[in-house]
């Protein structure tokens, strides 16, 4: 996964031009979360749908007692570029697998009797059902008197 | 007899895609990526594997690919998602959400011989017998605890300094053994004590009723007594001998110690651990100060960063782990518990790091003038003057009110992890808890802020320190690790890894 291209400003901040069809919205805000203690994180309205802009701003640059060495903004964005390709990998995962979640929180927690729905989908694992109807297919071995 | 098998073909692997299973991860030190599934097990696979594995790109048949499916992080057309195995590993891990409300913490008074910096507790001073349960509230109180669905319930006395009541310690104890065995509960009951007003009577008392006792040492004398003044500066003397006398009435194993980290503390983890040692002590909890209580007002004698904590920490556990391999069995307490969710299927019983949060489900407490919290910390919120998780009172509430109060439900709502931001994708999620009530203290909201949360900050480090060690897999420190998993000897560990 490509890195998103980082455009440095004049004034101490960096404007990130991302692709929507690489980095999803929900990956930069989840990536964006974990940097709001450090940077100012905006996402100015987007003229088009294919691509949006993430500007960053540097909070604070003087050294604290529980901070004497505070991260430099270029640090800070190399960091989020990072953060950002992981989020947005997380977000695959999540999509791809949240059905399967859904159900397997439903079936650990079934004999609560809490479920106030049916989840989505079928309560069975189809492979496994699958693999107990494959009786045709079964050889017999006699062995050896 | 004739016994059936598929034909040769249905065993050679055939070449097919696959399918993801829930799983988080992070990036790791050593150029590599810790995965972590749903119920808690973990890989360390090599940096970009995730990239690799969403884009389908793992080579079928390769180790990797093989230890991710053995995980269940990925199946394929050859496996299955096992979803049964996989709940019922969940169900598991998450055992402790049965039986709903197990400690009940009474705080039988507020008054305190003790002055301690970091007090947790609004202590009254000796004479004010207002600040003591009455028989009444004690009666009320009982019975919302019997109500608690679960069987086997914890009874948990403290104060102030709760020997100074101990006509209610007693008449509580009575009644809640009879009210226990008529409801056909187990009990097991806690004193928690500083020891120093320990007689005769009261050992022979505790021993009757089989009173398990919880104290404070915090170090060597100059540091406990410095944490814990009283008058005649002489509690850490008063502690070791009446820890003496309580084992040799009560038994060995029947007294447990604690201690609080203190800025004073922070400079000997080395001090304090060898004083746990000496006194025969065979774990140590190396637990931060919690802000609350006095601990606000005198921030400037007991304060300090996480960071500090954590340096704390880390030397003390390398201590310890050291003091293990020259043959002392010495159990840290915390890490214990983070390693038990590691790596065994289980979760624990440990109120302050669990999703949904302990406080409320699965502790209460019963203040002296009936008023009930979802947690000891809350309660000393309310000595603040901030009632947000007071969930009722004893006298005026049912234990079906005070479990649907809107303070309740609102712990239940920002406790969950697996939901929260930033703990949501967290790697570590699975180990890790969730504390509002903390959240509240420090940063003035339940939900919690991560990105500043020492709460976060703490728990993410210290395992991510565990999974470093782990990761190495050097024998003489997982051979440790598993004799504390096991509560054995090293050396019986020792054997069996051998073999």
């Amino acid at each position: 996964m490509p890195s998103p291209q980082a455009t440095a400003g004049e004034l101490g901040f960096t404007t990130l031009v991302l692709e929507s069809c690489q980095f999803s919205r929900d990956a930069a805000l989840r990536a964006a979360y974990w940097f709001s203690r450090d940077l100012d994180i905006e996402f100015p309205p987007s003229e088009c749908e294919s691509t949006y802009t993430v500007v960053l701003k540097l909070k604070t640059v003087l050294p604290m007692l529980d901070d004497p060495k505070p991260k430099s903004l270029a640090e800070l964005v190399s960091e989020f570029q990072n953060a950002l390709i992981d989020s947005e990998l997380r977000v695959r995962v999540q999509r791809e697998t949240s059905s399967v979640r859904e159900l397997l929180l439903a079936k650990a927690f079934a004999e609560a009797g809490v479920l106030e729905d049916n989840p989505p989908g079928s309560f069975y694992d189809p492979v496994q059902a699958a693999q107990q109807n494959i009786q045709s297919n079964l050889i017999t071995i006699t062995p050896k008197e | 007899m004739s016994r059936i098998f598929l034909p040769l073909e249905a065993y050679r692997p055939v070449e097919t895609s696959y399918e993801l299973l829930p799983f988080r991860f992070t990036r790791f030190t050593g150029d590599r990526e810790l995965l972590v599934n749903e119920t808690g097990e973990y890989l360390f696979a090599p940096a970009g594997t995730v990239a690799k594995l969403v884009d389908r790109k793992v080579v079928f048949g390769s180790p990797l690919y093989s230890s991710l499916k053995a995980k269940q992080f990925i199946y394929d057309s050859s496996s299955s998602p096992n979803l049964d195995l996989l709940a019922t590993k969940y169900r598991t891990k998450y055992a402790f959400l049965d039986g709903a409300t197990k400690l009940h913490i009474f705080v039988v008074t507020l008054r305190c011989d003790h002055s301690c910096h970091y007090c947790q507790v609004s202590r009254q001073t000796a004479s004010h017998l207002e600040y003591d349960m009455s028989t009444s509230t004690a009666d009320r109180s009982l019975v919302m605890m019997m109500d608690s669905p679960g069987k086997d319930l914890t009874l948990e006395l403290q104060g102030g300094e709760a020997m100074l009541a101990f006509d209610m310690v007693k008449y509580i104890v009575g009644n809640a053994q009879k009210l226990a065995s008529q409801r056909q509960k187990n009990l097991d009951i806690v004193l928690t004590t500083n020891l120093a007003n320990v007689t005769d009577d009261i050992l022979a008392f505790l021993k009757e009723k089989r009173i398990k006792i919880s104290t404070s040492l915090d170090g060597p004398a100059f540091i406990h007594n410095a944490n814990r003044p009283r008058p005649g500066n002489n509690s850490h003397e008063l502690v070791l001998r009446n820890i003496e006398r309580c084992r040799d009435v009560l038994g060995f194993g029947q007294v447990a110690a604690l201690m609080t980290t203190t800025q004073l503390s922070l400079k000997h983890p080395i001090e304090i651990i060898d004083e746990y040692v000496q006194q025969s002590f065979h774990s140590v909890f190396l637990r931060p100060i919690s802000p609350y209580g006095f601990a606000i007002r005198t921030r400037r004698k007991t304060g300090y960063q996480m960071r500090a904590f954590l340096d704390f920490y880390k030397k003390g556990l390398a201590h310890i782990l050291d003091i293990n391999r020259r043959g002392y069995h010495l159990v840290e307490v915390y890490t214990k518990i983070l390693l038990t969710k590691i790596l065994t299927p289980h979760g624990t019983g440990f109120v302050d790091l669990q999703s949904p949060a302990g406080a409320g489900w699965n502790v209460l407490v019963y203040n002296y003038d009936g008023d009930v919290y979802v947690s000891d910390e809350s309660r000393m919120l309310a000595e603040m003057n901030d009632f947000t998780f007071r969930l009722g009172n004893v006298h005026k509430h049912s234990r079906r009110d005070i479990l649907t109060s809107e303070a309740f439900l609102e712990v239940q709502q920002a406790s969950c992890n697996q939901s929260l931001p930033g703990c949501s994708d967290c790697a570590y999620q699975t180990y890790c808890g969730s504390d509002p009530i903390f959240n509240h203290a420090t940063q003035g909201d339940s939900f919690g802020f991560r990105p500043t949360s020492a709460f976060c900050e703490r728990n993410m480090e210290v395992i991510r320190c565990l999974f470093e060690m782990i990761g190495k897999n050097d024998p003489d420190t997982m051979r440790i690790f598993w004799s504390w998993l096991t509560d054995r000897n090293v050396s019986e560990t020792a054997k069996e890894m051998r073999v």
